[in-house]
């Protein structure tokens, strides 16, 4: 069988010291502004004061090179602190997706009015951004968008209705992927193309999509006849699915595919005694599994770093690290059977044993369900 | 020790990889569509692992070794993974060969095996001792660790009862006493050490065998044609295949760390103890799932002896049972991260 994933070669010894100070930066920073570690805090901690004070360390848009007024870090360091991060369970999702994707795409296939206007702000951690991909009726069958781009003097006029956008309500702009020729079913992923769209621009309507938790993360996004001046289609028209996949790289191997629930596990192992055998199983083959996931995350991340395609790599890792992440869930609140979750207990382990139960069904749907996943692998092994 | 030995370049190391992939291949394919359920020892083959410098070869020059370092063996043990050598190199150079160098003795170079028991010098010369030893049935000699001692067995045939296993590894049940065993004293209990070599050499192993399972299953099912094609078509297939493809790069990731650690920090470090209990977690976790996935989709064809398929799979889950179970390595896991000063995210950070 061919390699999947890149060799795993530990981080390099410099990174030590990033991760320390990021350490150090964590716990006195939540110690002074009093947040809670909270699972999937990338989707559900929506913080932009820390964003600023994040920012202020240099730690937000890490990578995006200093001609385009960045700090021009690598992934790995971008990958140890995220990993810093998200064991934290710090409140980032205000800068999320700016960081993770929208920076990274501009810098790959942006152009220089995109980058002047956004990647000094996304690095001061102020500009934050939503992600317009899925549709009513174009969930996992991505190619099947019907919002439609239909071409206009300077621009486009964008119209159509996209779905489970999280944080548009809070964010500044978002990324949509529209149809702009017709649907050739031969080559179905042609004719598709990226726009930046402001949320504030006339004809755009977010309503919110509660989660079952409750909590409004989630919107329906609609676009009625939205002018996009030419300036804000993103990399060529025409490319877009090919520009959706290389960032799928990015998407889909990082930190957050396998330490979404880590406070959860960090909160339960203080409960649990060396002598019951039965629960040391249990802990011992999810930690094993962790640390796994960690070197293999870890190999993603090097190869991006050295600009070497990983879709199919990223596929593998996302796959595995969120199956591990809802097992490690249920087999937690197996391990405190005498904890009862609850999203508002003032007690953290219930109230992170609340989270992580109900937040766990997204684990393996959301960036490409693990079905879809699993299709991309067989490809990768040559079955399709 | 280990740490001092250059690390091999990816030339030298792929060299050694197509070394062995070509002598174990021809040593092997006459033998995997027989209609036996073992593969058959042969002197011939220790004799050309012996002089391609295969048999011994981590143990020092001095000992009568190749003197290579663990990225090398680590090839090794893969690749005869891979093939289901029938051939006790693990158990000669890693166990054997290491535990009589540690008392100034040289390895006859013979194909050799090792066991571990709970017994003292003092124990065993009070009562006769039965142990279960893998290649024990053709072993020239058996060496013997107990808490206090290092021993090489100069077994009476008759002592030796050649026992079934569940691929073919020539066990057997040895009866020994404090008369037919050659002991030295030891100050160090080396039983520690010993569980891990064997776990680590068992991880390697697992991986080259899975990857051969999963090889083969790719192969059968793109030919394989059900319902008017071929059975890889199918999403229910494709989804064995896929997991089964997701296990092994957890399996290889978990073992190539382990063999990078204990090649920079010696197998008696604490890290190589963590890094080996995870790759022989993950490998056995791999074992199982593949296994199982690989059958289903060979279907009947690969439940027979007339497949080779048996000669992989039976071989990932009986060396899933040695030198630790998915199950005691989890424990010895998760008490060391319950042990250590700081979060599980720091343990896992720092191992």
């Amino acid at each position: 069988m061919i390699g999947l994933v890149p060799d795993v070669i530990p981080l390099p010894p410099e990174t030590d010291e990033l991760r320390s100070t990021v350490r150090d930066f964590l716990v006195s920073d939540r110690k002074r502004h009093g947040w809670q570690p909270r699972v999937d805090s990338w989707i559900s901690s929506w913080d932009p004061d820390f964003s600023r004070r994040l920012a202020q360390q240099g730690w937000v848009g890490m990578t995006v090179p200093t001609e385009f007024g960045g700090p021009g870090r690598s992934h790995l360091e971008r990958f140890v602190v995220t990993e810093e991060l998200l064991a934290h369970g710090a409140p980032v999702a205000a800068h999320w997706v700016a960081d993770r994707q929208v920076a990274p795409a501009l810098v790959r296939h942006g152009n220089a009015a995109q980058r002047e206007r956004y990647l000094p702000r996304i690095v001061e951690g102020t500009c934050y951004f939503a992600i317009g991909m899925s549709e009513p009726n174009a969930g996992s069958d991505l190619a099947a968008v019907r919002t439609r781009g239909i071409r206009t003097d300077g621009g486009w006029q964008v119209s159509g209705t996209k779905v489970w956008t999280s944080g548009a309500h809070h964010s500044e702009a978002f990324f949509v992927l529209a149809r702009t020729s017709d649907l050739d079913p031969a080559h179905r992923h042609d004719g598709l193309s990226q726009f930046l769209v402001p949320l504030d621009s006339p004809g755009i309507e977010i309503r919110p999509i509660k989660l079952m938790t409750g909590q409004h993360h989630f919107n329906e996004v609609v676009l009625d006849r939205v002018f996009v001046p030419d300036e804000m289609v993103v990399g060529a028209v025409g490319s877009g699915w090919s520009q959706v996949g290389s960032e799928l790289g990015f998407e889909r191997s990082g930190p957050e595919r396998f330490l979404s629930p880590q406070p959860l596990l960090d909160s339960v192992a203080t409960r649990l005694d060396p002598a019951d055998s039965g629960a040391m199983a249990t802990f011992g083959e999810l930690v094993a599994d962790l640390m796994t996931l960690r070197q293999l995350s870890g190999s993603v991340a090097r190869a991006l770093t050295e600009d070497k395609p990983a879709d199919l790599s990223a596929a593998v890792v996302k796959e595995i690290g969120t199956a591990y992440e809802q097992r490690m869930v249920s087999e937690c609140a197996e391990l405190v059977p005498d904890v009862r979750p609850d999203l508002d207990s003032d007690t953290e382990l219930a109230r992170l044993l609340g989270e992580a139960l109900l937040h766990s069904p997204g684990f393996t749907l959301r960036g490409g369900t693990s079905e879809i996943l699993r299709g991309v692998i067989a490809r990768g092994l040559g079955l399709r | 020790m280990t740490t001092t030995l250059p690390t091999p370049t990816t030339d030298e190391l792929d060299a050694l990889r197509e070394l062995a992939d070509d002598m174990f291949a021809s040593l092997v394919e006459p033998h995997l569509h027989s209609q036996q359920v073992a593969l058959p020892w042969s002197p011939d083959t220790w004799q050309m692992l012996a002089e391609s410098g295969l048999a011994l070869l981590t143990t020092p020059e001095s000992a009568g070794g190749s003197g290579a370092g663990l990225f090398e063996a680590s090839v090794l043990l893969d690749r005869a993974g891979y093939h289901a050598l029938p051939a006790p190199v693990a158990e000669s150079d890693l166990l054997a060969a290491w535990l009589l160098t540690r008392v100034g003795r040289i390895p006859t170079g013979s194909p050799m095996t090792a066991v571990s028991v709970n017994r003292t010098r003092t124990q065993i010369a009070a009562d006769e001792v039965t142990v279960d030893v893998p290649w024990g049935a053709i072993a020239t000699d058996i060496v013997v660790t107990g808490p206090d001692f290092i021993g090489c067995l100069h077994a009476e045939p008759a002592a030796v009862l050649p026992t079934g296993d569940l691929a073919g590894e020539n066990y057997a049940t040895i009866r020994f006493d404090s008369d037919s065993l050659d002991l030295t004293p030891v100050t160090e209990d080396l039983r520690p050490e010993f569980r891990v070599r064997g776990a680590w050499a068992r991880s390697l192993q697992i991986c080259g065998t899975l990857e051969r399972t999963l090889d083969l299953a790719l192969a059968h099912v793109t030919e394989r044609e059900q319902f008017g094609r071929p059975i890889a078509k199918f999403q229910a297939v494709q989804e064995l295949l896929a997991r089964s493809a997701g296990l092994l790069t957890s399996a290889k990731a978990a073992s190539s760390h382990a063999v990078t650690i204990a090649a920079e920090t010696g197998f008696d470090s604490p890290e190589t103890s963590i890094a080996t209990a995870v790759a022989k977690i993950q490998t056995g976790k791999a074992a199982v799932g593949i296994c199982r996935n690989v059958h289903q989709a060979f279907g009947a064809i690969g439940f027979t002896l007339d497949h080779q398929l048996r000669h992989f799979t039976t071989r990932a889950l009986s060396w899933n049972r040695d030198f630790g179970t998915t199950t005691e390595w989890s424990v010895h896991l998760g008490r060391r991260v319950l042990e250590s000063s700081g979060s599980v995210w720091e343990f896992a950070v720092e191992n």
